[in-house]
């Protein structure tokens, strides 16, 4: 079967993705949507527009959309482009926990006569955060907000230390972030065929919310072509 | 409740379905220190052992509603719980019907008829349904969302709820095998 996947940049759709393509379904193409609010309670927020860079390191096309205030539409019209132009019959999502992200989905892929593909669904968090590093994902930590996540965390590598880090706060936050605690980038994953290189960003962190962004400035990809 | 075999029968005909609608089923099952055993109805269901639990599947799938003969040995078998998809086969082998009707998203649910299995009062769950259940036979209502049938009983250990208990209501599962220990 034919899919689109609905892509974020984060670890969780890049590894639903991968968990799709490794059972044998043909992802023809990228669908990312770049909020233009901060707020959005639907898509991943920051850095959404380096998705682009993302799709060519995968070798895979990408429909990006912006996104105003209604998301769900918005979401439609990509979806239908998607099935327009790629003939997908599908659509996969790093949907973890958030049945408010789940049900637009289901929603937009009924309406749209599409199939709607959750691999990660009610996955144990901490085992998400496992299978990414067991995979060799490679990514950054690019947003915080929650207490005690601080500024220290924006823009680093999540390794084996921070994952650990980050289970061991299972009192105060969600470990893997579904809940929006925190947000993540990837820079390589096994169907990556080249990786990025982040030349330059820049963090800002509040100490009063416990919330901040690491945004990138320059991103390049690097490795064979 | 520890060491007892309970059978999770698999509804999905897509294998990437199988980790969102067969694997929380597995991993609830499992938490409860008892032992999954995992089927798809395609293999052929005639020496499944209750206790059993149907899985759902997705909304595009309606692959089961063309194979109901698959279903035939769980006639008489209980206790059973058929969640969404699993719960429309076991409303159909119980006389029930089905019609068109479509809950996506969470809702609440009211518990009007005192039973075994549901609290009483109401409750939020998530449903991914587009095919309700219609209640007829043996299918008797146990609770609604809105109108509609939300949960049902159709004879002493057959259960069917048409929202996704794993989500929100994973003490459903849990009370369904505690009634069912005399089976475990």
């Amino acid at each position: 079967m034919r899919l689109a996947a609905l892509f974020s940049g984060g670890k969780d759709s890049t590894l639903a993705l991968h968990r799709a393509v490794e059972l044998g379904y043909d992802v023809a193409v990228l669908v990312s949507m770049v909020p233009e609010r901060g707020d959005s309670m639907l898509y991943h927020v920051p850095n959404a527009q380096w998705t682009a860079l993302q799709a060519e390191a995968m070798g895979l096309p990408i429909i990006q959309r912006g996104v105003g205030d209604d998301e769900e539409a918005a979401l439609l019209e990509a979806l239908r482009e998607a099935a327009r132009t790629y003939g997908v019959e599908g659509i996969v999502t790093g949907a973890v926990r958030s049945t408010f992200q789940a049900a637009r989905f289901q929603r937009a892929a009924r309406r749209l006569g599409l199939w709607c593909f959750n691999p990660l669904w009610l996955m144990d968090q901490r085992a998400v955060l496992r299978e990414t590093l067991e995979r060799g994902f490679k990514y950054i930590i690019t947003a915080v907000a929650a207490y005690p996540l601080g500024e220290d965390l924006l823009g680093r590598p999540v390794d084996w230390g921070i994952a650990e880090a980050l289970m061991g706060l299972s009192e105060y936050i969600n470990p893997a972030g579904e809940g929006g605690e925190y947000e993540t980038f990837v820079l390589y994953a096994p169907l990556f065929k080249r990786r990025l290189r982040i030349v330059e960003g820049d963090r800002k962190y509040s100490r009063e919310t416990y919330t901040g962004e690491y945004i990138i400035r320059r991103v390049v990809l690097e490795g064979p072509t | 409740m520890t060491g007892g075999h309970v059978t999770i029968i698999a509804m999905p005909v897509q294998r990437l379905h199988m980790d969102e609608f067969v694997r929380p089923l597995v991993d609830i099952v499992a938490r409860l220190g008892l032992a999954p055993r995992v089927i798809h109805y395609a293999e052929g269901l005639r020496d499944v052992e209750p206790p059993i639990v149907l899985s759902g599947t997705g909304i595009m799938d309606y692959a089961y509603l063309e194979r109901l003969e698959a279903f035939e040995p769980l006639r008489d078998l209980e206790p059973i719980l058929g969640i969404c998809a699993g719960a429309q086969v076991l409303a159909l082998l119980r006389g029930g019907a089905l019609t068109d009707g479509e809950l996506i998203g969470t809702f609440d649910v009211e518990v009007r008829r005192t039973n075994p299995l549901l609290p009483g009062g109401r409750a939020r769950a998530y449903f991914l349904v587009t095919k309700l259940v219609v209640p007829r036979g043996d299918v008797e209502p146990l609770a609604y969302v809105g109108e509609n049938v939300a949960a049902f009983m159709a004879g002493d250990g057959t259960y069917g709820v048409m929202f996704h208990p794993e989500v929100y209501n994973e003490d459903i599962i849990v009370r369904f095998l505690d009634l069912s220990k005399g089976r475990l």
